[in-house]
């Protein structure tokens, strides 16, 4: 069985599951609905955020109700072992770590789905002016930090402090990419700016979602065997 | 002949505790080896490391006269204490998620065939979570058997199996050995594994200390 076939074979059971039950899902959505809508109080009258805050609350947002999805899929992959049945079948360990990361990035793309258009609209910070250069950047931010997580989750995975210890480990780490991600959001907020060099976050962007998807699955066969 | 499974000086340490200490086994095709010992001396350990879940801290490994990796592993049916499962997924799900993942060529025709097998036709489109232990076991035992093994590695299949579920079992341990399979047997049960074993080996401290008698040919 080839390595693609092996994740997607992983991730369609994660989705499988998720489906059925829903709770998670709608538990992420709510809570950064409750978010969003308790950050719109906190401005209360002074609608239209400027755009750094704005940029920096949206991923805010985002990252609180994707941590819930990292532990999440740790949690099933555990109830009965289900995780030691994916490495005793016949097929290339780092499929286990694509297909984790790839069941992840489902969930929290559902989950922007409603999280964002709602944030933008609560707040009142209004559409991106340059809405495909804002999509690439929710695309490939979630892509870097889902990787992170996911990777970060599994190699805590034994431990019983884990649902802490993902979270304290992973914000450090990912402080260059939420200062890349602010910034590149920030700007699809604002009027063009001719001192501003998005290429350079651009390089972090796709330096962090490329290191944390290919490493992991080069060491997780190492990290996950005892 | 090229043994199933050969270890060579085979040893694991955890955080500088010994749990297998110069271990050095063969199981050859047709042989039913059970392994017995008080808890806590290794066999679990000994188990993962044949079915290439746990890496040896010392020592060599040959599955099917190969190091272990995804082809060794594709001829592997293990069950371990936890049966793999997923409380969300039916049980047909779960055996065509499995059959899928072993490159199954009809998991669908394999996941009904099995669910006949264990009697559990009825429930195949119930969640695993509503499933009482004997259910589990039983399906955890068809997961194991899905594609068709030539090496069974079995921790405890007896575990909540009533004693007609118990009899069928041993009977297609039996036809497995029969069938030129390997299979190594964990189980409380001495009886069991004294009926079924043509082979038993003693496992004290990490270490093999006792090989039996052969209780008949393979």
């Amino acid at each position: 069985m080839t390595i693609w076939r092996a994740v997607w074979t992983m991730a369609r059971k994660d989705v499988a599951i998720e489906a059925r039950g829903k709770a998670l899902y709608l538990a992420a959505v709510s809570y950064g609905a409750l978010t969003v809508i308790l950050l719109g109080f906190s401005v209360g009258q002074q609608r239209g955020l400027p755009a750094s805050w704005a940029s920096g609350t949206l991923w805010l947002v985002e990252v609180l109700a994707a941590l819930t999805s990292f532990t999440r899929l740790e949690d099933k992959e555990r109830w009965d072992g289900g995780a030691i049945g994916a490495m005793a079948a016949p097929v290339d360990r780092s499929a286990v770590f694509f297909a984790r990361v790839l069941g992840n990035l489902l969930f929290v793309y559902a989950v922007e789905c409603v999280t964002i258009p709602l944030f933008l609209w609560v707040l009142g910070v209004g559409w991106p002016v340059d809405g495909v250069a804002f999509v690439l950047a929710v695309l490939l931010g979630t892509v870097a930090f889902v990787s992170l997580g996911t990777f970060l989750t599994a190699v805590v995975a034994a431990s019983s402090l884990r649902e802490i210890l993902a979270p304290v480990l992973l914000m450090p780490l990912a402080v260059p990419l939420f200062l890349a991600l602010v910034s590149l959001t920030a700007a699809d907020f604002s009027p063009p700016d001719p001192f501003f060099h998005a290429s350079v976050w651009w390089v972090v962007l796709a330096g962090y979602a490329g290191v944390f998807l290919v490493l992991p699955g080069l060491l997780f066969e190492i990290i996950v065997e005892v | 002949m090229t043994a199933i499974v050969e270890l060579d000086g085979v040893g694991k340490d955890y955080a500088e505790r010994f749990i297998l200490s110069h271990v050095d086994f063969r199981l050859n095709a047709g042989e039913i080896i059970g392994l017995t010992g008080a808890n806590g001396t290794g066999k679990s350990t000994l188990l993962r490391i044949m079915a290439g879940l746990s890496k040896p801290s010392e020592g060599r490994v040959w599955l099917f006269g190969q190091e272990p990796g995804p082809r060794s592993r594709s001829r592997i049916g293990v069950l371990l204490e936890a049966g793999f499962l997923y409380g969300d997924l039916t049980a047909r799900e779960t055996l065509l998620y499995y059959g899928r993942l072993y490159g199954i060529k009809r998991p669908a025709d394999a996941a009904n065939e099995w669910l006949e097998r264990i009697e559990l036709t009825r429930d195949g489109d119930e969640l695993v979570k509503t499933f009482s232990k004997g259910m589990r076991q039983r399906l955890a035992m068809a997961r194991a058997a899905l594609h068709q093994p030539r090496l069974f590695l079995l921790d405890e299949p007896f575990d909540g199996l009533d004693q007609r579920q118990s009899e069928r079992l041993a009977r297609w341990v039996r036809e497995w050995g029969e069938a030129g399979c390997g299979v190594v047997l964990i189980s409380h049960d001495e009886r069991m594994v004294a009926s079924l074993s043509t082979r038993i080996v003693r496992m004290e401290r990490g270490m093999l200390r006792e090989v039996g008698k052969e209780n008949r040919a393979p």
